[in-house]
């Protein structure tokens, strides 16, 4: 899966969020996306799986996804979304049982019997290391949850629907660093199958895990290359102050 | 087949809202349509003459608002004061259980069971004649759960940090009564009024047997008259549906009913929001 | 002497405080006696219509010259009435309160609200002019019928009486449901109105069956609008027949209470009627509250 972003620019109710931005994200490795708070990360988000597609959103430029433009008019909004997963920065779960909520997505996009469900459930939960905690009460409401549970349940339910892109915002920035820990080595893991875009504001956590870094203020696209080259010797310097002190200037 | 459905579903969602909206604006439409020629200076400033089939609403006008107000003036006392010792005296959590329950019931109680408690206990049990404070009476019991509702929530939602502050300042639980809350429950309990008041504004039934007469109402010189209101004038009104005059008086005197209703119930529910809004 | 002027002062405020809570409690217990003091003169001036004619209420005969105080037609047509005034009303306002909570945009949803709020407090005896000048003669116009005053007639009009205040209590209720709900189905890939069956509808079904239970209530007292259009006839209609004249219990009160003497045993009959009307506003309140709808 290729993803390209093409001069992208994003406004909302006459602001400028994003300006001109020129990305892509390479198949099979981790993006970190960080930058200030309000730089617009969560927007560019939003926007590659079209979340807010009815609200005030004006975008001009292109997002090109395995040659074929996001934005055209028949692009099916249900089959973008299937490609491409998101995780929101809250765990937001369904006042459900632990198994209609991973396989909330998964039913309305193709017919399982029981016995496919059930294997579902069980692989997706083993995947994002849940299964363990949860296996004796599959069936009971998911709301007895940790948040640290709830988060990877919302992991494995976003799984479930088998994403190739999978968006990330600041996933961990509410969990306890067990949960965080196992979020990160599973982002790792998904590296096998799949693209992954993550927004973080932990410096920390991007030198872990980050095959590339991209630095966005007050949305534009500051600097972005391969994690070696912006964590050593990056060009700018807005970059190397923010990577090294968590501040910007812009 | 997932596609048919989706269209489905939001075709009936429309048509459904479409179907509602016209009926209910559709109501107001033909009474403005219909009403808007009946009404005239001489509608408003006559009396009704020949059962209502000529003649204006003068007393009728008069009437619904003398029992209103009245009704008003006696249970916005009562309301207020319940409120508050529901707020600060009651800590039962079983009394503040039952005494809701007991407030919700007499919210609930239908209109036509009110006028017949009504009639058994003034007329028959105490004695009294159809008189025009009798409807204000049984009017005003119909407020209250309304108006203590109104403006017991206002009250609780007084911080805990100001009563806290006040108490520590050495002022005993009725000097912060007097002081403090005495307004606040008089604030909450005003955006009930104008609800409670459109809502008695066109009641029928618990004033028919207490309080209006069907025919000759006029505007009460003494305590033990009848009166006339708008609502049970629509109602002789209609039961004279073959007479076409009658029922242009009808209209006319229905608009003028909703446009009081509403106007009250327009502010009312301003008001609502706004409290909401404020602490 | 100096020891009287001590306590005094204290004793003053000490009555001051006990006379306001006094005074502020009289009011309280004032208004939560009041159902219970409307519900046992009620059942005091009805004892005499259950000794007396007992089971006889239950008979679909009301012919007082001739004895019979069957009271079953007045609680069919009631029954009816309300069935089939929340048969309409239920899936229109259901559906009506999606339409506003999922497609209707945001500032136009506000306005319309509002609008349905005010218009939820019109005064029921003008939905009876409006329906007995128009609705019964187009029911006449439409089923050929000799006239329109009948049960259909009050159904269709108590749907169109409850109708603006549940599509505003079902909107309330879909409202409340967090908008991240919706974000996080529509990022899995469901469109709106898969939205709307396999997450919306599921977790309201609480606070839905909560408001049906109270249109129900309402719908039960509602007297002045049925009486006009019902017909007021004190028979049991045929079943297959709603386009005939009925009678409901609150239809009857309103007509025919003032015709009875008091200390007639039809007086009496009636008045047990309206504790059976009671019955169930105290039944709906207290479920209701169990339930925890909050007004």
């Amino acid at each position: 899966m290729k993803i390209t972003i093409n001069n992208l620019c994003l406004k909302i109710a006459n602001q400028t969020i994003l300006k001109n931005l020129n990305l892509s994200f390479q198949q099979g490795e981790v993006t970190c996306i960080v930058g200030p708070s309000g730089s617009g990360k969560s927007s560019l988000l939003r926007t590659l799986n079209r979340i807010d597609s009815n609200k005030n959103y004006k975008y001009s430029g292109d997002v090109i996804l395995d040659n074929k433009s996001i934005f055209a008019k028949d692009y099916s909004l249900e089959q973008l979304r299937k490609q491409v997963g998101m995780v929101f920065q809250k765990p937001c779960i369904f006042p459900f049982s632990i198994t209609k909520n991973i396989l909330f997505g998964a039913k309305h996009h193709e017919k399982m019997t029981a016995y496919q469900a059930e294997k579902l459930v069980i692989d997706k939960l083993k995947q994002v290391a849940l299964y363990e905690e949860v296996r004796d009460r599959l069936d009971q409401s998911a709301l007895e949850l940790s948040i640290g549970q709830q988060q990877r349940l919302c992991l494995a339910r976003t799984l479930a629907v088998n994403p190739q892109l999978l968006l990330l915002d600041e996933p961990t920035s509410a969990l306890d660093p067990y949960s965080s820990g196992a979020l990160e080595r599973f982002v790792v893991d998904f590296k096998k199958q799949g693209t992954v875009v993550f927004v973080t504001h932990n410096i920390a956590q991007a030198k872990r895990i980050a095959d590339h870094v991209v630095f966005i203020c007050n949305g534009e696209v500051i600097e972005s290359g391969s994690a070696e080259k912006m964590f050593s010797c990056s060009t700018t310097d807005q970059t190397k102050q923010y990577l090294n002190t968590q501040t910007c200037d812009c | 087949m997932k596609k048919i459905n989706h269209y489905l579903i939001c075709f009936f969602c429309w048509l459904a809202l479409v179907i509602s909206l016209t009926l209910v604006l559709g109501v107001i439409v033909i009474l403005v349509g219909k009403g808007i020629g009946a009404i005239n200076w001489n509608f408003i400033s006559q009396p009704s003459t020949n059962f209502g089939q000529s003649g204006g609403i003068l007393y009728q006008i008069v009437g619904s608002l003398l029992i209103v107000i009245v009704a008003f003036l006696l249970s916005f006392p009562v309301a207020i004061a319940a409120a508050l010792y529901k707020s600060e005296y009651l800590t039962n959590k079983k009394w503040q259980y039952w005494s809701d329950m007991m407030l919700h019931i007499l919210n609930g109680i239908p209109s036509i069971v009110f006028g017949v408690f009504a009639l058994l206990f003034f007329i028959n049990i105490c004695g009294a004649h159809v008189s025009w404070w009798l409807g204000s009476l049984i009017l005003a019991i119909m407020m209250l759960p309304i108006l203590t509702f109104s403006s017991y929530f206002y009250l609780q939602r007084l911080s805990p940090e100001i009563r806290d502050s006040c108490l520590a300042l050495g002022l005993t639980k009725g000097q912060f009564i007097r002081s403090f809350l005495l307004k606040r429950s008089f604030v909450g309990a005003v955006s009930g009024s104008f609800l409670g008041l459109a809502r008695i504004l066109g009641e029928t039934a618990p004033i028919m047997w207490v309080a209006t007469v069907f025919a000759g109402g006029a505007i009460p010189s003494s305590w033990s008259e009848p009166v006339a209101t708008i609502a049970t004038h629509i109602l002789i009104l209609a039961q004279q549906a073959n007479d076409p005059q009658a029922v242009s008086n009808g209209w006319g005197a229905s608009l003028i009913l909703i446009s009081l209703v509403f106007i009250l119930a327009g502010i009312g529910f301003y008001m609502r929001r706004q409290q909401l809004r404020i602490q | 002497m100096l020891e009287n002027l001590n306590i005094y002062p204290s004793m003053l405020k000490y009555n001051k405080e006990l006379g306001l809570q006094h005074t502020l409690a009289l009011s309280f217990f004032v208004i939560i006696a009041l159902p219970v003091l409307i519900f046992f003169v009620l059942l005091i001036q009805s004892k005499r219509a259950f000794l007396e004619v007992g089971l006889g209420l239950l008979s679909t005969s009301w012919f007082p010259a001739g004895q019979e105080y069957g009271i079953l037609a007045m609680l069919y047509g009631s029954a009816v009435v309300v069935i089939l005034a929340l048969a309409i009303a239920v899936p229109l306002s259901l559906l009506s309160a999606l339409a506003l909570t999922e497609f209707v945009p945001k500032s136009l949803q506000l306005t319309i609200k509002s609008i349905l709020e005010i218009l939820a407090g019109v005064p029921s005896i003008i939905y009876g002019l409006l329906g007995i000048v128009i609705l019964c003669p187009w029911l006449e116009q439409v089923f050929d019928i000799s006239t329109g005053r009948t049960l259909f007639a009050g159904g269709l009009l108590l749907a169109l009486m409850i109708l603006p205040m549940m599509i505003s209590l079902f909107e309330d209720v879909f409202s409340q449901i967090p908008h991240e709900f919706r974000d996080n189905s529509s990022s899995l890939g469901l469109n709106k109105s898969q939205i709307i069956l396999a997450l919306i509808l599921p977790i309201s079904k609480y606070p839905c069956f909560n408001i049906i239970l109270l249109a129900m209530s309402k719908a039960l007292g509602e007297t002045m609008a049925i009486m006009l259009v019902i017909g007021c006839v004190d028979k049991f209609p045929n079943f297959w027949l709603p386009l005939s004249a009925g009678q409901t219990v609150t239809s009857k009160l309103g007509r025919d209470l003032g015709n009875y003497s008091f200390h007639s045993i039809e007086f009496s009959v009636m008045i047990a009627m309206a504790l059976i009307l009671l019955i169930p506003t105290i039944i709906f309140s207290f479920v209701l509250k169990k339930r925890e709808l909050v007004r």
